[in-house]
């Protein structure tokens, strides 16, 4: 009798393993893994979760604004960006917890947008997206139950059932649904790592910029305040060095006031706070890519420099583009500048187009046949921050180069025969007989047919490989210089 | 709680672990509190009501035990006795009347002293329906009636006739049980048999794949069509009707199934409550194989008391078109119910009275009746008379079933058949198969039903190793293909309104 009630139990157990290995694995093949979940980006950190000295949090400020690659590139800093949509500082507190139960960072990076909000969360999506790819833990659990046990949203007439509170513990709860949309990206894994960070590829002007130096009123209800002082705390008591943020946006009145009420904090904890409102680091009319909020690409990788220079001027990190980790890490950055250079020859904007030069370790000519595009300021802008940048366009301006790292623009450079000395070498413009064609030190560099009617043709090249060449062909109001994309050829 | 919550999945497992584990004085009493807080997470104040009407059915059994061990002669007894059934009775469906039907009363007697020109300014109570109170109503009363007849003695533990009548498995829609069957099973407790409880797990798995894979995903289609009927006129609704009759199948008996499968983990053995009913070959076999608890209470405790069929043909189909109007009316407090109900005894009168010719018919024709067209016909045949019916039942009132007859008689789009519009109408195309394929497995295990074939008993027998695979992926399958979760609004059971 005994043996049969063993057998009994074996055999309760062994189908209760098989089902949850069931259900394990149709929650891998679910959960939703396009970028906006963060599931993948997050689930890639796991593995080299040693890796990373650096780590950042904040709202999707911070995802679209810090590029941990490129701070690597330029520093040798290893960092991971935590940074998801709408994450409030309760969020931050918490996403902080679980990874402190994988690695203990050099520095921690805070940004303090929504620092003034009431409630711990914004909705039950939103806690997808931050906590699908962590493990179940205990911490997860805490973590959960305290966010979505939210007093003063209940207040407002909000709550959390417990199935959607399972569902972010369990997600395959809200995903199982899903069986019918599989792809090949749910079985086979062709994630380009980014370290965390997302790409905004657009560029819209700003609605308003405040600067007002009045200060936000700090309530005792904000749940955002409460744990940003518990997130100090736990550092400072963990030993970790802490530095806040308010990473540029064009800011209304509001949210200027809640970055200036900051400082108020810092200088309470004694911790580094670097208000970006206050710095003039990006060009807001050209680097976001909406109106009220998130950096386009180039905005990020104007962010990341002084980002990654201010923290190696404040803080004692390792360099470590010699230790053992480098070639992985190098291997990293290859990649996403390859899938970065997709970005370009798909893009049919010219002012998108234009904002994607900014790279200047590609070689990129600019045949501005058209000069109008100059009376428009954005795109005057925009011309002047291809590549490493340049102050010297204006209505004259016929060529831009960006070749070995540097950028030049030409002025009245359409005669035959036409030479300057520049910084990238003697640069001269020769006609043939149904061409024209640009000598860089005695070497082609362009040829164009002169009877091409584009208005602006833009040729990438990297390594000697092409990116991409297209002509776009515009017009531009006299009135207002408003400008129009009549045709894109490549 | 639904059976499809997670309440539910964590309550349910709680009970059995405990009744279980406890010494067999504290079963009962642990049954019951669980019964009555299963029945406060709907609305705690109409517990109240159950324990009021449980008292009222305990009581009037107690006092027809006492006559019926009196010194009394029968006469006298059988008055009595027919004082306190009739008190029962009077109370309880009245307490039934004001919940349900008040209102929908009081509109009639509006409407018709308005034929007569006089105004009635009838009040309208705000009444919330009592989640279940058809089905504990009836059960008590049969109870009653059961006392009555001297075929069960009276209950004195008071405790337990309450779990009789508030036993949460099959509190809120059945099906209705015997006090001779589950009465007497509650009195004895049994011990955790494992076989009990693996059969009680398949048929909790049956039930949620009727219920959350099959039930719930078609009423998404027929929702929408029944929803907008001008937008989805013709063909769409003759397809949604087709399926409706599989959504409310899948509904009820899915429920049914897992009120039967938790109630035999807990080694209490519910009666049947559907049989393969859309393999019927008439509708009276549909009836017999129909919510056969709710069905078989009408025949034992009303048609039987009429007379049945003892009193010639005239009245035997009076008494069954009382029968089957008052089964309509129980549904729901509407005309399209009444009609429902009404149109069901009319096919059962018509087809007894061709019964004659239709005999005649086979023997001039010499047809065979066991074959297998003549079979399929007569299947075919009763199908679209009872899908017929379930239009009013769906509808949401008579009128309403009377435009979409119409439509589906006058608007001609058998085109819709082929052309994927049937894709648009809430369930995109994969999900549109699944159901068909759904409904395929149904009426597989329907038919191995009617030919004595047990599916779970099948499986049972195999090897070790494809019993914990089947559990497994069935129990994931079920899980992953449900309409359950984000996006989904924990569709309520359709028979809790009643």
């Amino acid at each position: 009798m005994y043996k049969k009630t063993i057998q009994q139990i074996m055999s309760v157990l062994v189908t209760i393993c098989l089902l949850v290995g069931c259900l394990y694995y149709i929650q891998q093949l679910t959960r939703v893994k396009t970028a906006l979940t963060r599931d993948m980006s997050y689930s890639a950190y796991f593995k080299y979760a040693k890796d990373y000295d650096i780590l950042y949090f904040g709202t999707s400020h911070v995802m679209y604004g810090i590029n941990p690659l490129e701070i690597w590139n330029e520093y040798g800093l290893t960092s991971y960006n935590w940074g998801s949509p709408t994450c409030t500082l309760p969020k931050i507190y918490w996403k902080l917890m679980n990874v402190l139960d994988y690695e203990s960072p050099q520095l921690v990076v805070v940004d303090c947008y929504r620092t003034t909000w009431l409630h711990k969360t914004y909705n039950k999506y939103r806690m997808h997206e931050a906590f699908d790819a962590f493990p179940l833990s205990y911490t997860k659990w805490t973590a959960i139950d305290d966010l979505m046990k939210d007093e003063i949203r209940m207040e407002d007439g909000l709550f959390y059932t417990d199935l959607e509170r399972y569902s972010i513990l369990f997600p395959v709860c809200d995903y199982h649904s899903r069986w019918g949309e599989l792809q090949k990206i749910d079985f086979v894994n062709e994630f380009v790592d980014t370290k965390g960070c997302e790409f905004e590829i657009d560029v819209d002007e700003p609605i308003e910029i405040s600067n007002t130096s009045e200060k936000a009123e700090i309530t005792e209800n904000m749940q955002g305040v409460i744990y940003l002082e518990r997130i100090i705390e736990e550092c400072q008591n963990r030993n970790i060095p802490l530095l806040l943020t308010y990473l540029p946006f064009p800011t209304d009145e509001t949210c200027k006031k809640e970055s200036n009420v900051i400082q108020d904090i810092a200088d309470k904890y004694g911790v580094n706070y670097v208000n970006f409102t206050n710095l003039d680091v990006v060009n807001y009319q050209i680097d976001y890519s909406d109106s009220a909020s998130h950096m386009n690409i180039a905005g990020q990788k104007k962010v990341s420099e002084y980002l990654g220079e201010y923290i190696c001027e404040n803080y004692e990190i390792e360099d470590r583009r010699d230790s053992a980790i480098a070639d992985r890490w190098n291997a990293w950055y290859k990649e996403y500048k390859e899938y970065e250079a997709g970005f370009i020859n798909s893009q049919n904007d010219l002012d998108t187009y234009l904002m994607l030069l900014y790279d200047s370790s590609n070689d990129i000519i600019i045949d501005l046949k058209e000069n109008a595009l100059t009376s428009n300021n954005v795109y005057k802008d925009l011309l002047s921050g291809v590549g490493s940048g340049t102050d010297k366009i204006n209505d004259t301006t016929d060529f831009i180069i960006v070749h070995a790292g540097k950028t030049i623009a030409l002025d009245n450079f359409r005669e035959n025969g036409v030479t300057k000395e520049t910084e990238i070498g003697t640069v001269s413009l020769r006609y043939g007989d149904s061409e024209y064609s640009i000598y860089i030190d005695g070497d082609e560099y362009y040829t164009e047919s002169i009877n091409d009617s584009a208005s602006i043709r833009i040729k990438a090249t990297k390594n000697d490989n092409l990116l991409d060449d297209v002509r776009f062909k515009y017009t531009v109001d006299p009135e207002n210089t408003s400008v129009s994309i009549v045709n894109v050829s490549r | 709680m639904l059976f499809n919550s997670i309440e539910f999945l964590t309550f349910f497992p709680l009970i059995v672990l405990s009744y279980f584990v406890i010494p067999e004085k504290f079963k009962q009493p642990l049954l019951l509190m669980a019964s009555y807080y299963f029945y406060m997470c709907w609305n705690a104040k109409y517990v109240l009501l159950i324990l009021l009407l449980t008292v009222i059915t305990y009581v009037s059994g107690l006092l027809i035990g006492k006559v019926n061990n009196s010194s009394y002669d029968v006469v006298k007894q059988t008055a009595l006795k027919n004082w306190i059934v009739a008190g029962s009775f009077i109370i309880n469906l009245g307490i039934l009347f004001y919940y349900k039907y008040i209102n929908f009363a009081l509109t009639i007697l509006t409407n018709l002293f308005a034929q007569i020109h006089i105004q009635l300014n009838a009040p309208v109570f705000d009444i919330i329906l009592p989640v279940g109170i058809s089905f504990y109503t009836f059960q008590s009363l049969s109870y009653t009636m059961d006392v009555y007849r001297n075929e069960i003695y009276a209950e004195k533990n008071f405790f337990r006739y309450a779990l009789f009548v508030s036993f949460f498995p099959q509190l809120l829609a059945g099906p209705i049980e015997r006090s001779k069957n589950l009465l007497k099973q509650l009195a004895v407790p049994k011990k955790f048999c494992f076989e009990d409880a693996r059969e009680g797990i398949l048929l909790m798995m049956w039930g949620f794949f009727l219920k959350i894979v099959l039930a719930d995903r078609i009423a998404i289609f027929v929702d929408t069509v029944y929803g907008d009927f001008s937008t989805y006129p013709g063909a769409y609704l003759v397809v949604a009707t087709l399926l409706f009759a599989f959504q409310i199948y899948c509904d009820f008996a899915g429920y049914s199934t897992i009120a039967m499968g938790a109630a035999k983990i807990l080694g209490i053995k519910l009666m049947e409550n559907f049989d393969a009913p859309y393999l019927s070959t008439s509708v009276s076999e549909f009836w017999k194989k129909w919510h056969i608890s709710l069905t078989s209470w009408f025949k034992d405790y009303l048609y039987i008391p009429l007379g049945g069929s003892r009193r010639g043909s005239i009245r035997k189909y009076i008494n069954k078109m009382i029968v089957f109007l008052l089964s309509g009316l129980w549904h729901g407090p509407s005309f399209s119910f009444i009609a429902w109900g009404g149109l069901n005894g009319l096919y059962q009168i018509i087809g007894e009275m061709l019964k004659p010719i239709r005999d005649k018919l086979v023997s001039v024709l010499r047809l065979d009746r066991e074959s297998l067209g003549h079979k399929l016909i007569h299947i075919a045949a009763t199908f679209v008379l009872v899908d017929f019916s379930w239009i009013f039942f769906r509808a949401y009132s008579f009128k309403e079933a009377l435009e979409i007859i119409k439509s589906m008689i006058t608007v001609k789009n058998p085109w819709v058949l082929f052309d994927s519009s049937l894709y648009m109408c809430g369930l995109d195309e994969k999900n549109f198969h699944l159901m068909l394929l759904g409904i395929v497995i149904l009426l597989f295990a329907d038919f191995c039903k009617r030919k004595g074939i047990k599916i779970r008993e099948v499986v049972v027998r195999q090897d070790y190793w494809f019993r914990w695979c089947f559990f497994a992926f069935a129990i994931s399958a079920i899980f992953t293909l449900g309409v359950w979760g984000q996006d989904y609004n924990e569709a309520n059971f359709i028979y809790f309104q009643f």
